[in-house]
């Protein structure tokens, strides 16, 4: 928290001093010749020096401009320009005595019909209205030859870009960007806006659309999306761009990757791969399309703890992403589609960790202490191939067809060695040395569809409407592994032992389901009654799955050195599941929208089901061959509400709650229970009866909606109650050497209450400077009964986590983040002797981006936390990167030095409590190391160079 | 066989209109000049609409100006609403169990034209064809009213109830003893391969027809309706017809339709003759093919003759939308929302003038909510210390739960305005 202070105190400066232009000119602008005054003309200011673009406006309703902010003591001068009319160009000087200049009525004179604009003046305006289609104007910026669409975006006034690369319009999102009508690799706004250079674009066009997804709706203003298109020129419709890079470092740290995207008029194309042992997640595997952008380096990014996942990581991956749309569709509201994507993944990591845990056991009235303290050596290494097709047609609003296919396939190998200490108030009663071996593969198919068919009634009979979810799958396994256990016991009444054993599991399933909504009901019993205007749809959900598992398991016999069948846990089983959920579903919705003043809509939903489902196990273990049949009525609600007030705010609410009956599993019946989970074991109850599930969901965002506003805020409330019956809790019963053995059972009631809190608020100072805050807080409290050896207690565990977080920006400068975590969490256990275990985290974050010049920036992030346990103990560690980076050969290439964990602490640490155990896990992360990495951006756009593009800013013609 | 489909339409299309020739205007909307507003109007005049509990309202779905009333249709409210022409409530109607659609004036007997639809039915589209094409036994009445609102105060605003046939489940419009009826969708129901965007209908049976087009799937219609903007001349003669994509306006009378203004305007902005004569595989295809053309101008949202003076509204297949002022007597297009306002109309917001869309004889009307006023009235006081009295106190104790304000506007003599 200090850490946050003083981070906030050293931000503060900056904010204040941030402010320094004050200048201004303001006017009107009339019709020389009808006298009459001009909307929606260009007014932009330059500088004389270099013709650079200041500011520039468009005129109100009324001809008026007034453009604040302006330089003193600069030489500048406007152009004002209006379709139709001679552009007039002025030279000013603003300066103390003269801060703010009025230039009053400024006439502009009306072209003649065979007048060229060119022969006196030619004025490249950055933005103009045409029609309802703002047009935003790439040679009118006046930036380097690399520059991205998005730094001109930045630039553009009214258009706000977010560190997350969301785009705002005066204060409203736009909701979808295009690339010459067609969403660009997935439709990612970054991937676009990030890497397209602005000499490649025509024009970027921002308008609104209708939305389509709500084709019924009233109001055509409510329900408009902001889209913005960018227009490559005709010759940059094809392009290819993307990443090459490498880097090595100290301790034998490396890293490579590359990434080539290619595109044309119909087709995408992407292949990405790449190795590195530094953890690195961000930008690889399917990210790597999204995250590898020409400009990503040079933007703000937020420090995290950079490489914080637990042990040592080598990452090898490749991915090929593409898509081709069969039909010339220049809207996304209708296509026709097919993507592919295939992706391989190569893990091998190094996890090494210590574990102490601490459980409050109640015996003889009496309450003491089992502490568990154990470490774990780890080598886990898995290869995964996955590949998937989409394809995709939408022909009509309410017509769609989506069908996915999806492989996997997955080889891993896994080793450990982990030993456990059992000590009660501190006298050691037992301990475990176990060695672990396995290799396991896994392969998966599945196939997934959606066909709606349903237009509304304008083509098609509405009793024709129906919907239908599929989905089918099949997956094979096999492993084989290897555990030696030895137990050491240190109490005379419980014996030591070993054990060795081996493990060769197979396993088969199936699965499909079918979830079928007959929509046309209402028209098929009603037929052109609208029944209160109440929607129904029949529903039909039939789900099948089968389970085949065969386990050989093998004990050596020490005596002999011969492996033997344990016949207590060789089996052969097969589950069989079947589930039929016939419904009803109800459907009410209304809305009012008065212009100008506001607008509301409410849709509430019931669906009415019962659930019927069988369940067969066959077994080679008699006891364990069971076949049951359940029937529960599982009902669900939900309800939806939107309000906006124009110009003010908008707030959307939603709620839904659901029953769920789970009936316990075999393996709760009957389980099978392995001797080797020395402390851990599992005692099952064929007498359990099956747990129903009440759940209620609720949301409500509340968030401006103010145009031409300098501030936006927004905040949401969260909350979802999860009530049990029947629950499924457990007796812990601990034995002399502290092991602990569960038997289930049913208790009345389990809760669970959660609820969450957001609020973010961000101010632009001025053009350049931007300030931002953002809260977050998430509570959970649960109670759950059970018993410990034998006597009742009701455990509850609850949790609270606060952050907030500031940002500072100064556009192209320097960009400085700060954030503060804290978190609580609280277990009580009450019965005959209460005890409580509370355990606390403190995490600060800082990241600070400065550029140095174009070429040259630097970055540094620390994240410091602080952990107390359970026990009271404090363990602290910090995190502190550097990065510098060079871009250089027209910013293709990049250098760039990163120092890692510069403190040389950095460690993983978990704290968790649960009931009556709370426990602490440290593992191992990445040590420090220094590291040198070259990087090369491959760009075409275009074929040939075709004509020099045109100077930025503008010419004068005389 | 595409081709061969709009060659042969284009052969029978073109013999079959009534048409009288009229000189064609070449005009550019986008270049369309603006002017003062002391230029265009004079003797304006602010109509206060009075606010009690029964005649608040807060949607306008449509107006029409009479000789002794303003009435207002609110469509959120579902009720008609009648001022005096000095904007005092005189009636309120409202018909249980059905949603309010329509409202018409017809001079000749001084009664208002009022259509309702079931609340208690849903009829789409396709389904209305069905109906309109195998009616069996059915009484229309049950799905739709067709009222006549009598306007003369002694008849205590008494609602009469007309007969109901069976195309008035697709919208029919009075025309003297007749109705008119539009349809601008494929219909599978009719199986002439010609069928006809216009009807002059008595009770069950169709008496003219105009517009014919094929009644073909995969055609334009097909996907979608060709839409009509159908505006009745003021004396009641006839109407103004302008069919979507055509930038001719039509004058029908009872017994012909003939060209009023045939405007050309510049490539981009109208729609090629080959757009409705194509045959399109699919929704994708038609849909690509209207968004290349986004710009082009579909259906004018009002026609409005005054004296000289044509007032009309077009939108564009992009949602935008543009007001215009023809003027008869020079030929010159004047765009309505490039008005500077000026002390002649109090300073109001240039937007109220795209609005202007209803007359009588002397005046041309348009209004302004309280939403639009009072985010300007700051702005409008601070300009206005040589208003009239009565217009200073209007504006100040104006607040947002009062009804809009009809804005009464002379036009200046047609040879004066630009």
């Amino acid at each position: 928290m200090r850490i946050f202070l003083f981070l906030l105190t050293f931000t503060l400066p900056a904010v204040l001093s941030a402010q320094k232009n004050i200048g201004g000119i303001k006017g009107v602008i009339y019709d020389s010749l009808n006298d009459y005054a001009l909307q929606s003309a260009s007014i932009s200011v330059f500088k004389n020096a270099d013709s650079s673009v200041v500011d520039f406006q468009l005129s109100n309703t009324s001809g008026e401009f007034d453009i604040k902010n302006l330089p003193v003591k600069t030489p500048l001068y406007f152009i004002i320009s209006h379709t139709g009319y001679q552009s007039l160009v002025k030279s000013f000087l603003l300066d103390s005595t003269v801060l703010v200049m009025d230039f009053r009525k400024i006439s502009l004179r009306p072209k003649a019909d065979n007048e060229l604009e060119e022969v006196t003046i030619r004025a490249v305006q950055p933005i103009r209205m045409n029609g309802d289609t703002l047009e935003i104007n790439p040679d009118a910026f006046r930036l380097d030859s690399n520059a991205v669409v998005e730094d001109m975006l930045m630039r553009t006034p009214g258009l706000t870009v977010w560190s997350d690369g969301t785009i705002t319009m005066n204060g409203r999102k736009i909701d979808k960007v295009y690339v010459g009508g067609k969403p660009f690799f997935g439709g990612s706004t970054q991937t676009a806006t990030q890497n397209l250079p602005k000499n490649a674009i025509e024009k970027i066009q921002i308008y609104q659309e209708k939305d389509y997804n709500k084709v019924q709706a009233m109001d055509e203003r409510a329900d408009s999306l902001y889209t913005m298109n960018i227009k490559l020129k005709e010759d940059k419709n094809k392009g290819i761009f993307g990443k090459v890079g490498a880097g090595y470092g100290t301790d034998d740290r490396y890293t490579g990757d590359g990434v080539i995207q290619a595109y044309n008029k119909r087709t995408q194309l992407g292949i990405a791969a790449g190795i590195n042992n530094i953890n690195k997640e961000e930008g690889t595997g399917e990210n790597a399309f999204l995250e590898n952008t020409f400009k990503s380096n040079f933007r703000m990014f937020f420090a995290g703890r950079g490489g914080a996942a637990n042990g040592i990581t080598r990452r090898t991956y490749a991915n090929l992403k593409m898509q081709h749309s069969f039909s010339d569709a220049d809207n996304s509201q209708f296509y026709n589609r097919l993507s592919t994507d295939y992706g391989y993944l190569n893990l091998l990591t190094n996890v090494n960790s210590a574990t102490t845990n601490i459980q409050n056991v109640i015996r003889d009235n009496k309450t003491y202490k089992v502490t568990n303290t154990g470490e774990n050596i780890g080598i886990n290494s898995s290869t995964g191939n996955n590949a998937k097709f989409l394809y995709e047609n939408r022909k009509q609003f309410g017509n769609f067809v989506n069908i996915t296919a999806t492989y996997n396939n997955q080889f891993s190998n896994n080793q450990s060695t982990s030993q456990t200490e059992a000590s009660q108030d501190n006298l050691v009663t037992s301990q475990s040395l176990n060695t672990h071996k396995s290799t396991s593969t896994n392969d998966n198919f599945n196939l997934f569809g959606f066909i709606r068919s349903n237009d509304a009634g304008q083509l098609k009979d509405p009793r024709e409407n129906f919907m239908v979810f599929f989905n089918a799958g099949h997956n094979k396994g096999n492993s084989n592994s290897h555990t030696v256990s030895n137990f050491t016991s240190y109490i005379d009444t419980i014996s030591s032992d070993k054990i060795d054993r081996k493990y060769l599991n197979n396993n088969t399933g199936y699965y499909a389901s079918l979830n079928f909504q007959y929509e046309g009901f209402k028209n098929l019993i009603f037929g052109i009654y609208n029944f209160f205007n109440i929607d129904m749809a029949l529903l039909n959900e039939i789900s099948i799955n089968r389970d085949e598992r065969n386990t050989a398991v093998a004990d050596l016999n020490p005596d002999n050195n011969q492996y033997y069948q344990n016949d207590l846990l060789t089996n052969d089983n097969m589950l069989t599941n079947f589930s039929y959920k016939p419904g009803l579903s109800l459907r009410k919705s209304i809305n009012k929208s008065v212009w100008e003043k506001y607008s509301y809509w409410f849709s509430a939903g019931l669906e009415l089901k019962q659930q019927f489902l069988s369940q067969k196990n066959e077994s080679s273990f008699l006891i364990r061959n069971i076949e049951r049949h359940f029937s529960s009525f599982t009902p669900s609600l939900n309800a939806n509400y939107g309000f906006t007030k124009n110009n003010a705010y908008r707030i959307n609410a939603y709620m839904w709650s659901n029953i769920q009956l789970t009936p316990p599993s075999i393996d709760q019946l009957y389980p099978i229970v392995d001797s080797t989970n020395r402390y851990s074991i599992m005692v099952g109850n064929p007498d359990l009866k099956a747990p129903t599930a009440r759940y209620l969901n609720s949301n409500i965002e509340l968030s401006r909606a103010k145009m031409n506003t300098k501030s936006n805020y927004s905040a949401s409330l969260g909350i979802s109650v999860n009530h049990i019956s029947d629950a499924i809790s457990d007796n812990v019963v601990y034995d002399g050497t502290n092991r602990s053995v569960r038997y289930l059972l049913n208790v009345k009631n389990q809760h669970t209450i959660s609820g969450n809190f957001n609020a973010r608020f961000s101010t632009n100072l001025n053009k350049t400077n931007s300030l931002s805050f953002n809260y977050r807080s998430n509570l959970s409290a649960n109670k759950r009964p059970g018993y410990i050896n034998h006597i009742p207690s009701v455990s509850r565990n609850n949790s609270l986590s606060n952050n907030l977080s500031a940002t500072y920006s100064l556009l192209d400068k320097f960009n400085i983040s700060i954030g503060e975590t804290i978190g609580t969490n609280t277990s009580e256990q009450s019965g005959s002797n209460p005890t409580a275990s509370v355990i606390r985290n403190f995490s600060t974050e800082g990241n600070i981006n400065y550029f140095i010049t174009k070429t040259l920036s630097f970055n540094t992030s620390l994240n410091h936390q602080k952990n107390i346990a359970a026990n009271g103990n404090a363990i602290q560690a910090g995190i502190w990167n550097i990065t510098t980076t060079y871009r250089f050969m027209q910013q293709k290439a990049e250098l760039k030095f990163s120092a890692f964990d510069l403190l040389k602490q950095n460690k993983n640490i978990v704290n968790f409590v649960r009931e009556n155990s709370a426990s602490t896990t440290i593992s191992n992360g990445l040590q420090q190391y220094f590291m040198l990495t070259f990087s090369y951006y491959p760009r075409k756009f275009g074929g040939k160079t075709g004509n020099p593009t045109p100077r930025g800013g503008v010419i004068i013609v005389k | 066989m595409r081709s061969l489909i709009a060659i042969l339409f284009a052969v029978f299309y073109t013999p079959v209109m009534l048409a009288q020739e009229a000189r064609p205007l070449y005009l550019d909307p986008e270049n369309a000049v603006g002017a003062k507003a002391s230029v265009l109007f004079s003797d304006i005049k602010l109509i206060p609409l009075e606010t009690t509990k029964s005649s608040f309202f807060n949607n306008t779905t449509d107006f029409v100006v009479t000789p002794d009333y303003f009435i207002f249709l609110d469509g959120i409210g579902n009720a008609v609403l009648i001022f005096d022409r000095q904007g005092r409530f005189v009636h309120r109607y409202k018909k249980k169990k059905y949603a309010l659609q329509s409202i018409r004036y017809i001079p000749a007997t001084n009664t208002l034209f009022v259509t309702g639809k079931n609340k208690n039915y849903t009829i789409r589209e396709m389904k209305a064809q069905q109906l309109v094409a195998q009616p069996g036994k059915r009484n229309f009445a049950k799905y739709v009213s067709l009222e006549l609102l009598h306007l003369d105060k002694a008849s205590g605003y008494k609602v009469e109830s007309l007969p109901v046939p069976k195309y008035a489940l697709a919208g029919l419009i009075p025309f003297g003893n007749d109705y008119l009826l539009t349809s601008g969708r494929y219909n599978k129901y009719i199986k002439d391969t010609v069928a006809y965007h216009l009807n002059i209908t008595q009770g069950n049976q169709v008496k003219t027809t105009y517009f014919p087009y094929l009644n073909l799937p995969k055609l334009a219609p097909y996907y979608e309706g060709v839409r009509f903007s159908i505006h009745s001349i003021p004396d009641g003669t006839g109407f103004l017809v302008q069919k979507e994509f055509d930038n001719t306006i039509y004058k029908l009378t009872k017994d012909s339709l003939f060209v009023q203004y045939r405007f050309v305007f510049p490539a981009d902005q109208s729609m090629s003759g080959d757009f409705l004569n194509t045959l399109y595989k699919s929704n994708i295809e038609y849909n690509a093919a209207r968004n290349k053309n986004n710009k082009v101008i579909s259906t004018y949202s009002s026609i409005m003759e005054h004296q000289d003076l044509l007032f009309f509204s077009f939108n564009r297949l992009s949602y935008a939308s543009k007001s215009l002022l023809f003027n008869n007597t020079d030929n010159k297009l004047i765009d309505l929302s490039k008005i500077t306002t000026d002390s002649t109309v109090y300073f109001l917001p240039p937007a109220v003038f795209s609005r202007i869309d209803r007359q009588d004889k002397n005046h041309v009307y348009t209004r302004i909510s309280s939403t639009e006023l009072l985010r300007e009235r700051d702005k409008i006081l601070a300009k206005g210390e040589d208003f009239p009295d009565e217009v200073k106190e209007l504006l100040k104790n104006y607040n947002k739960f009062d009804n809009p304000i009809i804005i009464q506007l002379k036009v200046n003599h047609p040879g004066t305005a630009p």
